[in-house]
């Protein structure tokens, strides 16, 4: 039978999760793992196990117990994309691990984590993968040698007979494991360069392997930030600003007062007019919360969703969107012209949410000088700065602590809920869990932001001579225009413009952030569509056009191998289409992951459903196929859940819906059918977290004109009734 | 008021109103059973209450004197729903499968030999934003193949 008292985790400064201690006095800890990590030059806590770090920056990276347990300090946030697992499959492979010895830690704030990419350290772009595959697999090179040299010396022989393997340094019969070689190998010099393995040598790199935080989220061990408490803690429940620009009335605390339980009603901004009402319990709050009558004067009140659609339109001054590749718009407004044919369209989405499974929660303590922090935070070198700002502290004192996230799909990466708890630690000087309710969460999120895209193509018997898109969308960064040079993979003539970056917020009725495949889905969904209306005008097959079209040699062979799901015999009353796509999470990767999707739709109480998604994905080389294939399936169903039937709607200045039963996400019963084919590659690896999402919508939108007659362009595709 | 959970009996001094979810994870501090809206829509809060799947967020803990309520915390680790949850790695964020597998072990424990029609049925107050949903089907069909006691 499971203990089924509150655990402990020890880490520089305790922490217990799940409350008071029963019986008395905190538990000694039995665990996997710690989601807190020393900073590298503080001893481990666990003294038993204490062991001199491993030399200069390696230490940031890898542990090794005495007892030959590996710890790798992976720098970046798991949300549910399995990175834990194959940071530590990189390092393990390299050094000669065996996984069954290595435990995943997740990493503390600190510079030595930045991303190659975005330098920063954050975990966003689907680039994990891309950016640690080398580093990852040089610092378990760079271990491995140490304890090579380590054992070399032991045994007085040529270190060219010393073979790292499954947890030991082996010389023909005889072998030290690792744990009686690690304080040996501490003092070896490290090598400047090492080499790495060849592929074809690898023993765990392009297999399946179990994950390592499996078994702990099945048992309902892990731990998210919802799930820490600190002594004294205090929990919150929020009234926030229902629109932009509202402002607090006169407000009675005396009722929520009343509460037994609550402590304070506050007001605040982080960065919108807040009322909290903070208690000893979450029951408390909640009751505190209730008790409450918040006044707002609400300036926003004639926005709805005809106003921001009129706003969104009349952006008329357009400026070229800085993307390399990108012809400038005259000249290809001139190809338009020479084209004899020509097509024009306009596409449009609206607001999406993220819904992430746990609401936004984030617990603060500003305390002594110092913040200790622990939230749903995709961008830690950016949080941490906020936090610093937020709670009057320097960026050093921030003490980051990284938990495992409920899923976050980009909403991680403006964690408002993060900024609220510091604000209130800081004023009641005590530690606070904020608590978003799921109607906070959909009401108060950074949605996906709307678009409206104007495109148009020309084109001859040969192929693409030109694409242009005029993209309307709030958000001027690479979140509103990621994939909007998408036609380059099939005419070199493409350019797109957008609204200027005015720097006013006077345009910002809705925030708005970055949502799993982020620009892609809009931009995507008008340019496929697009080609599916243009193929049809020629009475083309839309697979055997893009064929035709394509310039990109490895997008030309993803499309080949669609042909043969595209080519099978459709039952009746299934419609079917096809998209393709290219995606970067970083305008200056050098890669991109391609995927081709085949979608095919029916019809069920007279309304299009999906019924069968097949993905073709060229990723580079797979690293770990078993959660490859779920992250694309991941993504698909996620984007059927966020744009095939919801949307975000605005009435009298505020969000309508609010929670599951007006946003109402695929449930098990109609998880559409999703098969997914990956190309066989030694490329180097690209990330496949967001790849399911960014192209689904033409497909289906395709798929819907196949079955019906009639093509939606506009996402979401098949509207609920209201 | 007492309540018995994972079969040990509680003292408990709270609001009767307050949902067992509260209960559970403040006052007792058993975090595996999660808050994902508190409205019983998504199925986080599944804990098993005289062997039936309920949502702790819609029980009030007032009404709960004299009945049997199990958490994940109260199942056995080598319970063949959770050693199919794990063989077939169903999790990606987590945060819905201690709420899943309540509901899996209690449809198992009712159903043995459950069809797909079934496992929609009991499952589909479950919501997952990650996708899982086809392993979470492949490993109840696992689990299925084997004899289910209670955990």
């Amino acid at each position: 039978m499971s203990d089924d008292a509150p655990r402990v985790r020890l880490t520089r400064r305790r922490w217990l999760v799940g409350g008071a201690a029963v019986g008395g006095g905190l538990l000694a800890l039995r665990f996997a793992w710690s989601t807190s990590a020393p900073a590298p030059t503080e001893p481990d806590p666990e003294p038993t196990e204490a062991m001199p770090p491993l030399p200069g920056e390696l230490a940031a990276w890898v542990r090794i117990a005495r007892d030959g347990a590996v710890t790798v300090i992976v720098p970046k946030v798991e949300m549910g994309q399995g990175i834990v697992t194959t940071a530590c499959a990189l390092v393990a492979e390299e050094m000669g691990a065996a996984m069954s010895q290595v435990t995943p830690e997740l990493a503390p704030a600190a510079e030595v984590y930045a991303d190659a990419l975005f330098e920063r350290q954050s975990t966003v772009g689907s680039t994990s993968i891309e950016t640690l595959y080398t580093p990852l697999r040089e610092v378990g090179a760079r271990v491995r040698a140490l304890l090579e040299a380590a054992a070399a010396e032991r045994w007085s022989i040529d270190v060219a007979r010393c073979e790292a393997r499954d947890g030991h340094v082996h010389d023909g019969e005889r072998s030290l494991g690792f744990g009686e070689l690690a304080e040996a190998a501490a003092s070896v010099p490290v090598p400047e360069r090492v080499p790495l393995r060849p592929l074809g040598e690898h023993r765990l790199l392009g297999r399946s392997q179990p994950r390592l935080d499996t078994r702990e989220k099945v048992l309902g061990r892990t731990v998210y930030s919802s799930d820490v408490t600190l002594p004294g803690m205090l929990v919150a429940q929020l009234v926030q600003a229902p629109s932009v620009g509202s402002t607090l009335g006169a407000l009675d605390p005396a009722p929520a007062l009343a509460v037994p339980g609550v402590r304070a009603v506050e007001v605040f901004e982080a960065p919108y007019p807040t009322v909290a009402v903070v208690a000893e319990s979450f029951w408390a709050a909640k009751r505190g919360r209730r008790a409450l009558e918040v006044p707002w004067d609400e300036p926003m009140a004639d926005v709805d969703d005809a106003a921001l659609a009129a706003e969104l339109e009349g952006f008329d001054e357009l400026v070229p969107v800085p993307l390399e590749g990108l012809a400038a718009p005259e000249a290809t407004t001139a190809s338009l012209a020479e084209a004899p044919q020509r097509l024009r369209r306009v596409y449009q989405s609206g607001y999406f949410a993220h819904l992430p499974m746990e609401p936004p929660c984030a617990v603060a303590w500003v305390h002594d000088g110092c913040c200790e922090v622990w939230g749903p935070i995709q961008r830690v070198t950016f949080a941490v700065r906020l936090v610093a700002r937020e709670a009057g502290v320097p960026k050093e004192a921030v003490d980051y602590h990284p938990v495992y996230v409920g899923g976050s799909f980009g909403q991680g990466q403006k964690p408002t809920v993060v900024r609220q708890a510091v604000a209130l630690s800081r004023r009641l000087d005590a530690p606070v869990k904020v608590r978003w309710t799921r109607e906070d969460d959909v009401r108060h999120d950074h949605y996906h932001p709307a678009a409206h895209l104007t495109v148009e193509a020309g084109w001859d018997d040969e192929g693409l001579r030109a694409f242009t898109t005029e993209l309307r969308c709030l958000h001027v960064t690479a979140v509103g225009y990621n994939g909007v040079d998408g036609a380059l993979a099939y005419t070199p003539q493409v350019s797109a413009t957008q609204r200027p970056r005015d720097g006013s917020r006077r345009a910002r009725f809705v925030p708005t952030g970055a949502l799993r495949g982020v620009g892609s889905i809009h931009t995507g969904f008008a340019r496929e569509s697009l080609l599916d209306e243009i193929a049809a005008e020629r009475g083309v097959d839309p697979l055997a056009q893009r064929v035709a079209w394509m310039r990109d040699a490895r997008g030309r062979a993803l499309l080949e191998r669609a042909r043969g799901v595209w080519d099978e015999p459709k039952p009746e009353g299934v419609g079917h289409g096809v998209a393709f796509h290219r995606y970067k999470g970083h305008v200056s990767s050098p890669h991109w992951t391609r995927v081709v999707v085949v979608a095919e739709v029916h019809a069920n109480e007279g309304r299009p459903r999906p019924r069968r998604l097949a993905f073709f994905v060229d990723c580079g080389r797979v690293l770990d196929p078993r959660n490859a294939e779920a992250q694309v399936v991941g993504g698909a169903l996620y984007g059927l859940s966020t744009f095939f039937a919801n949307e975000i709607h605005f009435d009298g200045g505020r969000v309508r819906e609010s929670g599951f039963h007006d946003y109402p996400p695929l449930r098990i019963d109609e998880a559409p059918r999703v098969e997914v084919t990956f190309v066989d590659s030694d490329e180097h690896p690209t990330g496949v977290g967001e790849i399911g999402t960014t192209i689904l919508a033409p497909a289906l939108a395709s798929a819907i004109a196949d079955l019906t007659g009639g093509r939606p362009r506009r996402l979401p595709l098949a509207p609920q009734a209201r | 008021m007492r309540l018995r959970i994972n079969g040990r009996t509680h003292e408990l001094d709270v609001d009767p109103d307050m949902p067992l979810l509260w209960a559970l994870r403040e006052t007792l501090g058993l975090t595996g059973t999660k808050y994902g809206c508190g409205l019983g829509q998504c199925g986080a809060c599944t804990v098993h209450v005289d062997g039936q799947a309920r949502r702790a967020c819609l029980l009030l803990v007032g009404s709960l004197e004299g009945v049997e309520i199990t958490t994940i915390e109260g199942l056995e680790e080598t319970h063949p729903v959770i050693e199919a949850w794990v063989a077939e790695d169903v999790p990606q964020c987590g945060f819905c499968q201690p709420g899943q597998v309540m509901s899996a072990t209690a449809l198992l424990r009712a159903n043995p030999r459950p069809n797909d029609a079934d496992i929609h049925r009991a499952m589909r107050g479950n919501l997952c934003r990650c996708g899982t949903y086809p392993r979470i089907v492949r490993a109840i069909r696992r689990a299925a193949g084997q004899t289910i006691e209670d955990g």
